[in-house]
């Protein structure tokens, strides 16, 4: 074997080649980046996410121009990797190892869920290899930034096809299960009380709160320091190791009375979830909803989002409809226009978005 | 030092780690000081040695390695074995790396053969090639029965018994329970010999839908059970039938369910990689 100098985006190529990706994209491609994710997941899990992210980056090291956005980038394909079911987090898992922290995340085992149209949408890892499939299927995975889709051939039955190979197959309903129904004033209520029934807390330096008087279609703007607020606040509170817990703060004039840690006990879903549908169950009751923007393109509409989304909500939109390049928001979905209907009702009902044309935009 | 573009298995830090062999390993080196040139070797893997120095005598490192020689159609392997530097009970286990061999079915079944056929020499030979023996064959075994198999078969000789065997019934696939049942049922036949057992897992097969041609079902079988001098037994079609035995998983699990069953029976060997059928 003979040892070469090559440049960085000669290492982009031979490393999309060997993740088995077609084509040629730079450093922040978000189905290479998803790749790496998975390959990384494959190696080091059960490990942090923040693991997953240095690893990933170390392997980009000098290879990308923008350090920061890289950064950004590769946090953003682990959150992606989370939804779209590669990794899972130990609430989702069943282990027998005494030392397993609630900080790691773990490789799910291949699997595919049919979606309406017949593709399918795939999950899971196969250590060691890009994916758990023979080439032939490898080549007609279609990528769709960070999630992966196999379109079905005329008179096959891939269902049945990935079920021989070994694969899992998901139902759609138990993949995209959803929290129980309430209305936004009975979740806020709910939570609320309960919060009021914690023990009072001591002082939390470096706490961080949403400010729900904040413009909500900026997401980053919205988080700041408590000063003289006086009410419940979505918060995040930092610990020794690791990123800051989320949950839920009642403070008076700026001091922290009682704080209520997310998720709560025996709920599945991640601090970071109910967090976000938490507050949008407030701004919903604040009569100033967190907005979607509807935006019609000759291939569909499009529907663009200023604020994370609980896992369970994106989930369900990246098996319906396709991830497509943002446009002053923070992430886009392209929607089928047979779906957008029950779609649009699941986040007016479920998540409490209120709807704004492009068109109505500026007025 | 870095691995660049991809992170890799088991990277120390300091420019050792494991790549798949269909990978181009790529490293960034970044230095504070000047130097004149860097020196980067790859090891672990196949090192070809000329016939000169070969004949002049060479000495094997520790903990030595498969010597294999061939030409013509004729060919010969040396298992070499050598633990004198060994400080520990861990230095003793020579753990093969497999990275990459999954993807090709024909190189893993003739490795897999190499280390069959070699002659050994040496302290801990036997249970050196058993090991990588057993390693070898549970990546081809994976390979064939899909990573959900592999991992039931590695559950089940943690503590195989008969009675422990629904993962692997489990692991066949979800629509084909009964398949499972009948052959878990009824596997006791193969005491009655290969040929006889061949029919009744062909005829199973058949009425289970998994496969209607009784060539491929005693194929499987015997790659099951056996997976040594298959070009001998089925000349140029051994090739073929590798080809479908791919394309038919469950057919593959439920032969190798057929073998494991047999080994959970066989008291006499209890460690037992392989049953000890007659072929």
């Amino acid at each position: 074997m003979v040892v070469q100098q090559i440049e960085a985006d000669e290492v982009v190529a031979f490393s999309r080649r060997a993740l088995s990706l077609p084509g040629a994209a730079g450093v922040h491609d978000e189905a290479y980046l998803a790749a790496l994710v998975r390959r990384a997941a494959g190696i080091l899990c059960p490990c942090s996410d923040r693991t997953l992210v240095r690893a990933v980056l170390e392997s980009l090291d000098r290879l990308a121009e923008e350090a920061d956005q890289l950064v950004a980038d590769v946090e953003s394909a682990v959150e992606k990797a989370m939804i779209a079911g590669d990794l899972l987090e130990l609430s989702q898992v069943t282990t027998d190892d005494p030392a397993a922290k609630g900080t790691w995340v773990f490789a799910a085992p291949p699997a595919f869920v049919v979606r309406s149209s017949g593709s399918v949408f795939l999950m899971g890892i196969a250590p060691d290899e890009p994916s758990p499939l023979p080439p032939s299927l490898n080549a007609r995975i279609a990528y769709q930034r960070h999630y992966r889709l196999i379109p079905p051939q005329p008179s096959e039955n891939l269902p049945q096809i990935l079920r021989e190979l070994g694969v899992l197959e998901l139902s759609e309903q138990s993949w995209l299960k959803l929290p129980k129904e309430e209305t936004a004033t009975n979740f806020r209520d709910r939570l609320e009380r309960e919060l009021r029934t914690q023990i009072a807390s001591g002082t939390v330096a470096d706490l961080l709160i949403v400010d729900s008087t904040r413009d909500p279609s900026y997401y980053p703007g919205r988080w700041v320091a408590p000063k003289r607020e006086t009410g419940c606040f979505v918060a995040r509170r930092p610990q020794a190791y690791g990123a800051p817990l989320w949950g839920f703060a009642l403070l008076t004039d700026g001091a922290l009375n009682k704080f209520l840690d997310f998720p709560l006990r025996r709920d599945k879903w991640r601090g970071s979830d109910f967090a976000w549908h938490l507050q949008m169950a407030i701004d919903s009751c604040r009569g100033s909803p967190q907005k979607y923007r509807r935006r019609s393109r000759p291939e569909g509409t499009c529907l663009d989002f200023f604020s994370p989304l609980p896992l369970w909500a994106e989930r369900r939109l990246a098996v319906i409809g396709r991830p497509v390049e943002r446009e002053r928001c923070l992430f886009t979905y392209q929607i089928p226009e047979a779906e957008l209907a029950a779609e649009e009702e699941f986040l007016q009902k479920r998540i409490w978005l209120a709807p704004i044309d492009s068109s109505q935009e500026g007025r | 030092m870095w691995p660049a573009g991809l992170c890799v298995r088991n990277w120390d830090g300091e420019g050792h780690g494991d790549w798949l062999s269909t990978e181009a390993p790529c490293f960034g080196i970044a230095h504070d000081y000047a130097v004149d040139e860097y020196y980067v070797r790859l090891n672990k893997n196949a090192r070809l040695l000329d016939t000169t120095s070969a004949m002049a005598g060479l000495v094997a490192e520790e903990p030595g390695g498969l010597f294999f020689a061939s030409q013509g159609e004729r060919r010969d392997a040396l298992l070499v074995s050598s633990s004198r530097g060994a400080v520990g009970f861990r230095d003793l286990v020579v753990e093969p790396e497999l990275n990459g061999l999954e993807s090709d079915i024909t190189r893993l079944l003739a490795l897999v053969e190499l280390w069959h056929q070699a002659r050994l020499a040496g302290p801990l030979a036997e249970s050196r090639r058993e090991l990588i023996a057993q390693r070898l064959l549970a990546c081809l075994y994976a390979t064939l029965c899909g990573q959900r198999w592999g991992k039931a078969e590695e559950s089940f000789f943690r503590n195989p018994q008969p009675h422990d065997s629904q993962q692997l019934g489990r692991a066949i696939e979800a629509g084909r329970s009964s398949f499972s049942v009948v052959l878990r049922q009824d596997n006791a036949k193969m005491a009655q010999g290969t040929s006889a057992g061949a029919r009744w897992f062909g005829e199973v097969a058949a009425r289970y839908d998994v496969c209607h041609d009784p060539a491929l079902c005693g194929f499987a079988l015997r790659l099951a059970s056996w997976p040594f001098g298959l070009g001998a037994a089925y000349g140029k079609e051994a090739t073929a039938l590798l080809a479908r035995i791919q394309e038919n998983p469950i057919l593959m699990r439920g032969a190798r369910l057929v073998a494991l069953l047999s080994i959970a029976t066989d008291r006499d060997h209890p460690t037992a990689y392989l049953p000890r059928w007659v072929w």
